[in-house]
Order: C-alpha cells, then structure tokens, then sequence
C-alpha cells in the first residue's frame, strides 16, 4: 500500500467514527437497560445508561464522578448521553447538506459548461452573486424568517455552500466537451445524455466529490452556529451548538458542559478537512500518473 | 444507353469555413469541394492550416460550415435534424489522429470497440460482446485486449483499437484524420496495411477520406489525392498521376521537399519551403504566389479557379501556369 493510500485510509476510518457513534447512540446511551430481569430489575445497563433528555433537577451541574462521567447540565441531564445524542445531528446535517449542495453544484456546473454561451453566462453570474453575499448572514436571516428545523438548516447551508463544487463540475464538463473521445463518441451517434453521463460526468464530477469533506466540515460548523442562535433544530433535540449556547453562562464554573460538545465539533470538523486533504493527495498521485 | 458516372458517395460542394481569432478572422475553408467514390479512398493532403482538418470535421458534422453543401448517401448531410443525423451516423467511421486521447480511458477496450454498436442498439449485451471480441481479433489484437484499460496499451495498439471502433458498425465511410502521424515509424506502415487490408476485406467495403500531411503515407493507401493549400483544394488527381507529374507548383514543392528515399544527383536545385502567409491576412489574388516560382503578374491578382485538365481526364487544378504547359 502506498503512503498516500493508508494516509487515506487512516483519515478515512477517523472519520468514519462519528456516522459510527451517531447510528450507536441510541443503543450506548439510553436509560432502558439491555437486558432486564422479568420484574424490571436491570442486569445489563446500557454503557451511558441515561436518555438525553432526562431531567434530573435533584442532580443539576454535578461534576464528572462516577455516576455522570461528564457531569449533568443546569437541568441535570447527562452531558454525555447528550454530546453522544448530538452527533446524530451534526452528522445528519453534515452530510445532507453537503449532499444536496454537492448536487447542486454538479447539476448547474454541468449545465452551464455543457450548453456554454447565454446559459454559462447566466448560472456564472448567479454564483457569483452567492459567492459574494455573506452566506453565514443569509443563512442566519433564511433561518429566523422559517420555521427553524433540522431540514430547513440544511437546505438553506446547501443553498450557499453549492458554488464551489460548480465551478469545478463547470471546469471540467468545458474541458471534456472538446475531448477527442468525446468528438469520437458524438460523430458516432451518442445522444446527448450518453455524452454527458458515459464519457463527461465520469471524469467531471470527482474533482468536486473530492471537496465533499470540506464542504461537510463547514456545513457542520454552520449548523452549529444555527443551534448555537437558536435557529436550528428546536429543543429538546440534543445538539452540540444549543449545548455550548446553554453552557456559555455556566463558565467558569462549570466547564464539564462546555468541553465535550465543543471538542466534539472541533474533531468532527478536524477529520472531515483531514479525509479532504488524504483524498486531494491521492488525486494528485492519479493525475500525475496519468500526464 | 450512355453510361452515366456513378453517383459518389460523398459529394462536397464549396465549402466555406470562417474563425474568429484574437488576430481577426482567419479563413480555414475557402470553397472546399470534391467527390468520394463508394469504396475507394481519397486522401486530402496539405501543411497544418490548410483547412483538411476541418473539412473532416464539417464532414463528421462536428463543425458547421458558414456556406456550401455535403451529400452523403443521397442525403443532404448538412440539412439532417439532429435526431436522423446521429441514427445515420451509423455509417459514418472515424479515426482520430492521437490514440491517446481519442479513447475514453476510463473504459475497457472491450466496451471502447462495443459503443458504436451500444449507440445503435445493434444487437444484444452478450452479441455485441462477441461482436466486439470478433473486431479486436480483425485488428489484430490478442483477445486479452478487451479487459484492458487504454493506458495499458502501446501507441500502436491504441490506433488499431480506434480503428476496430470505427469499423464496428460496418459503416460506407471512414474518415481518417492523420490516423498514423502520432504513432512510432516503425509501426506506421502496419497501421496502413492493416487499414488497407480492413477496406478489401471488410463486406461494407468502406471508402476512406483520408487526412494527412505526410506523401509518403498517402501514396500508399489513397485512391485520389487532392492537395490543399490555405483553405482551397489547389490540385486533385489520382495518387499516381499526381505523384508522376504535380502540375501545381505548390504540389511539386510538397513532393520535391519530402526527404528522398536514394539520395543521388537531381535534375534540378532542391526547393525551399519557406513559411506559409498569414491566414488572417492573405496575400491578394492566388494565395501561393508569394512562395511561387513560376508566378505571373496576373497571380497576385486573381485567384485561378479549379478547372478540370482538358488534356487529361480525372486531374483538376487551380493554377494560372501549371507545370509542364509551355
């Protein structure tokens, strides 16, 4: 295996524990025991054994110990139960809207550098225009007018976050178009859509899947700062940015709130740029070896 | 009953070509015309931008020209909606120059050899497999071949892919666009007799429009030769007449300036080719006389039209004083 191989695969599997904790969180950290005896006595807890939501007011803003290993918040839930719970929605979010802004950005870069002429020029300057809004504001302002949800968030990140996977998916469908391949396959007969789907997108489109990481780490840190306002996914769900938004008045105090989701986010963010870079240097291994 | 002259497969009439440059506009193709007969090859022989090119391209419908008509099998070729335009595309070949590039890299050459055949909806999956395998082994390429990438081929081997492509849909014309001048000599003239051998062999009998630069190589697989020179075909003979007695000036330059196969006393002082002019901005009347040594006053201002020899049939030329008039 090549350095660059397994530097890819180590991103990749770093960043493959968070998806990992966000589907296992149900099960790690819930107050329903794995197994219970016949009178509901528990044999098995589960390792978290607290669900996320459970107030617990006789034991708010207990420090880390043995009972809450993280401590409890001013409600006295579990801080841990509660960052393992957030991950579901920082991940969630993530990758819908990277997702649905990678494929937007691939269905107008496509578009504009396929047709060319009055159409390229139309969906150019309509990139450049959201390149140019402050997108954290209009997300912000998006946000406040719509009722705030997990799905409206994402949408409206896809929304701003879409133009650099174009610009790529542009770049390469106008190389593409005038390769002698692709000239071999249209003076044969080849539609349209065959062009585009067997011999342009192909090569089109990695490029910009390569960026989804980046794309996916500032789509988690936008969603957070949506929660962190209060404009993201409404309580109870648990989520890392209403979480550092609670805690900002706890601190000094107590920092055992404070810690964990913000920890959490910074490596979420951390490897998903991490696998971004593992992949751009691979690509590059592939390209020169290629030229 | 008097016998007519066959219908050609390929008629081109007066084609007009105009890019726009930085420079200004440059005139590729300057009333471009000629026939191609059924199973025979013409070759379209001339330096870089003398327009061959994109005269194969206007004939792959690939380039529009600004003026003038192509009939292909009876059909006005330029006219086509897009729709009967790629259904008859079907019969219509090509080879590109680079191998290289002109093979999409991502795919088998199994499935590179088996689009035409997807493209048209000829036959089922596993036909078109066998199908495909059977073109491979006509271009005498090892079986194995068919899982391989393009990357993991030679130049060579490359082109007789490409070649094994075009065939595939048995079409009644090739067009050839310098299908060897990237390739090693040393595996040109495989590549030429396997092209040639392809067209005797093949039941569809496919005609050639062949594209090059290189004499040598047209000598020995075109039919007809027509020579072109910024934008108009200047001298179009049968390959042998042509090669025995050039009457354009600029066709025996070519020929004089071809590296010699005996080198040995010449009757007369080996011709320099200079540059050619400018195509943005042409020299009036025959493009040629500034490089000519035979020009007459009346050279630098009119051009000579393509007429056909009155002294000898199947040879056209566009010259005020043609070689060998005295």
């Amino acid at each position: 295996m090549t350095p660059a191989r397994a530097a890819l695969r180590r991103a990749a599997i770093a960043f493959a524990l968070f998806p990992l904790i966000a589907l296992l969180a149900p099960l790690v950290a819930r107050e329903k025991p794995w197994i219970s005896g016949r009178g509901g006595e528990t044999i098995v807890s589960a390792p978290v054994p607290f669900d996320p939501d459970a107030v617990d007011l006789d034991r708010r803003l207990a420090s880390p110990g043995r009972r809450h290993l993280l401590g409890t918040d001013e409600l006295g839930r579990d801080v841990l139960s509660r960052a393992l719970h957030g991950t579901r929605l920082s991940v969630a979010a993530g990758l819908l809207a990277s997702a649905l802004a990678l494929g937007l950005g691939a269905a107008l870069g496509t578009l504009a550098g396929w047709a060319g002429g009055r159409t390229d020029r139309t969906v150019l300057l309509f990139l450049q225009i959201v390149q140019a809004l402050p997108a954290l504001v209009l997300v912000i302002a998006g946000a406040a007018f719509l009722k705030p949800s997990f799905l409206v968030a994402a949408l409206l990140i896809a929304l701003t976050g879409w133009t650099d996977a174009a610009r790529l998916v542009r770049a390469g469908t106008q190389r593409l178009k005038n390769e002698a391949f692709v000239d071999a396959a249209r003076a044969t007969g080849a539609s349209n859509a065959r062009l585009l789907f067997v011999h342009v997108l192909p090569h089109a489109l990695p490029p910009a899947l390569a960026t989804l990481p980046y794309v996916l780490g500032s789509a988690v840190l936008t969603e957070a700062g949506l929660s962190f306002l209060g404009l993201g996914a409404p309580p109870p769900t648990a989520s890392w940015g209403r979480a550092l938004a609670e805690a900002r008045n706890l601190l000094p105090g107590a920092w055992w709130c404070i810690l964990p989701p913000a920890l959490a986010l910074f490596f979420l963010v951390w490897t998903a740029r991490r696998l971004g870079d593992a992949f751009l240097g691979r690509r590059g291994d592939v390209q020169s070896r290629l030229a | 009953m008097s016998a007519s002259p066959p219908v050609p497969l390929l008629s081109v009439r007066d084609l007009h070509k105009t890019f726009a440059s930085r420079a200004g506009p440059v005139t590729a193709l300057h009333g471009v015309g000629f026939d191609l007969a059924a199973g025979s090859t013409l070759a379209l022989v001339g330096e870089s931008g003398s327009g061959k090119t994109t005269t194969a391209r206007v004939v792959l419908r690939l380039a529009t020209p600004d003026r003038g008509s192509v009939v292909f099998d009876g059909a006005d070729w330029l006219g086509l909606p897009a729709r009967e335009l790629n259904r008859r595309r079907r019969d219509v070949g090509v080879v590109f120059q680079d191998p290289a590039t002109s093979l999409d890299p991502r795919l088998t050459i199994g499935e590179i050899v088996a689009e035409p055949l997807a493209i048209h909806g000829i036959g089922a999956r596993a036909e078109r497999r066998a199908r495909a395998a059977a073109l491979v082994a006509s271009v005498e390429l090892p079986a194995s071949a068919l899982a391989r990438l393009p990357r993991e081929l030679s130049g060579g081997q490359r082109q007789r892919v490409a070649i094994a492509r075009a065939l595939a849909t048995e079409p009644r014309l090739v067009v050839l666009d310098e299908p060897v001048s990237a390739l090693d000599v040393s595996v040109r003239s495989q590549i030429l007799n396997l092209l040639r051998d392809l067209q005797r062999g093949a039941p569809s009998r496919p005609a050639y429009l062949f594209i090059g630069h290189d004499l040598s190589v047209v000598r020995w697989i075109a039919d007809r030769t027509a020579v072109m020179y910024m934008g108009r075909i200047v001298e179009e003979a049968p390959t042998p007449v042509l090669f025995a007695s050039p009457r354009h000036p600029y066709t025996a330059l070519l020929l004089a300036s071809r590296p010699r196969e005996t080198p040995g006393p010449r009757s007369l002082p080996r011709p320099v080719l200079t540059e050619p002019p400018s195509p943005v901005d042409p020299p009036p009347g025959c493009p040629f006389h500034p490089r000519c040594a035979f020009a007459r006053p009346v050279c630098a201002q009119e051009m000579p039209a393509l007429v056909s020899d009155p002294t000898e049939s199947g040879r056209s030329v566009a010259c005020h004083a043609p070689l060998g008039d005295d």
